[in-house]
């Protein structure tokens, strides 16, 4: 579980989150990426205009929360990824481990980007940021 | 006991609860709700806006059973104003509004103005009422200035203290709301 507000934790983690979204946003398909709280504010993005992010950290936050409830609902266990697909391409939203659910990363990539392939640049940095978060928090 | 619904067919109708946080919209669907409840809730940072361990962040859902197989589905909106892009979401199809107001909030008339602007289309069919929660820690303002403020915005909507955790204040409002919107079908005719 985090204990921080969003202000709080963009001060503490705000750099290291950053550094992993353009990371991530540096492979060949990737449009933007975004750290949020669950409760929809934004921490970390790559990309795209400021008040952008924080219409999306809203949206974020209520489409995860809709997703855990079908987890829920038809019993499929623990809520972890959200997939929605348009025309022109694809976003995942997903829960940062080690973080309750409260921590969720988004990423946009585009349809030329094979679905596997997204899906592992997602984890790995999901991962990657859950290995620099302090329990603690 | 909730007014019966005004047609014999048994009919679903969509009723939301709306407010700032910390008004009382999970609380009162959970009052009145005869199946479990949906709940989307997550951790709440901002304790500095309202210091409670979640908030609404998707939608709070309830149902509640009239006579005659009747059932009124209860959607509660998240209160902040970020939120705002879900709250005409969830409106769709809906046929009436309850706005729960904090009386213990800095300005709970400038809250009240917030969900009277952005669910207009509710207000003009007169299909809202107003539930203002807290009266008793906080008397001011009465609910006659609750009417007067709204008199000045040249609206006549009904006003009650209510508590939310007590399932017979939210089913006296909701039974308000669906007797206006009985009376309003009437009118319309």
């Amino acid at each position: 579980m985090i204990s921080k507000n969003a202000a709080q934790l963009r001060q503490d983690y705000g750099q290291m989150l950053t550094e992993q979204l353009d990371v991530l946003a540096a492979n060949a398909g990737i449009l933007a990426a975004q750290v949020c709280t669950s409760d929809g504010f934004e921490v970390a993005a790559t990309r795209r205009t400021a008040e952008s992010h924080r219409r999306l950290a809203a949206m974020v936050s209520s489409m995860q929360a809709l997703g855990a409830a079908v987890v829920e609902e038809t019993e499929l266990g623990t809520y972890r990824n959200l997939i929605i697909e348009g025309t022109e391409g694809k976003s995942i939203m997903m829960a940062i481990p080690g973080t309750g659910g409260d921590l969720l990363l988004t990423v946009v990539a585009n349809a030329q980007l094979l679905f596997g392939i997204f899906l592992i640049l997602c984890k790995n940095t999901c991962e990657a940021m859950s290995l620099r978060l302090s329990p603690a928090d | 006991m909730m007014s019966e619904a005004p047609s014999e067919a048994p009919q679903e109708h969509k009723i939301l609860f709306t407010g700032t946080m910390g008004a009382g919209k999970t609380t009162a669907i959970a009052a009145v709700s005869g199946i479990k409840m949906v709940k989307t809730e997550a951790a709440n940072t901002d304790r500095a806006l309202f210091n409670k361990a979640t908030t609404t962040v998707g939608f709070d859902y309830g149902e509640v059973g009239l006579e005659g197989g009747h059932v009124l589905r209860l959607y509660g909106t998240p209160g902040q104003q970020r939120f705002s892009f879900l709250w005409k979401i969830v409106a769709k199809g809906a046929i009436g509004v309850i706005i729960l107001v904090d009386n213990s909030r800095p300005d709970p008339f400038e809250d009240l103005a917030v969900y009277l602007d952005s669910f207009r289309q509710f207000v003009d069919i007169g299909g809202v009422v107003i539930a203002v929660g807290r009266t008793e820690s906080h008397q001011r303002p009465s609910i006659d200035d609750y009417y007067h403020h709204l008199a000045e915005r040249d609206l006549m909507l009904p006003v009650f203290a209510v508590d939310v955790r007590k399932s017979e204040d939210v089913l006296m409002v909701l039974d308000v709301l669906f007797n206006m919107l009985e009376v309003s079908d009437a009118e319309s005719v």
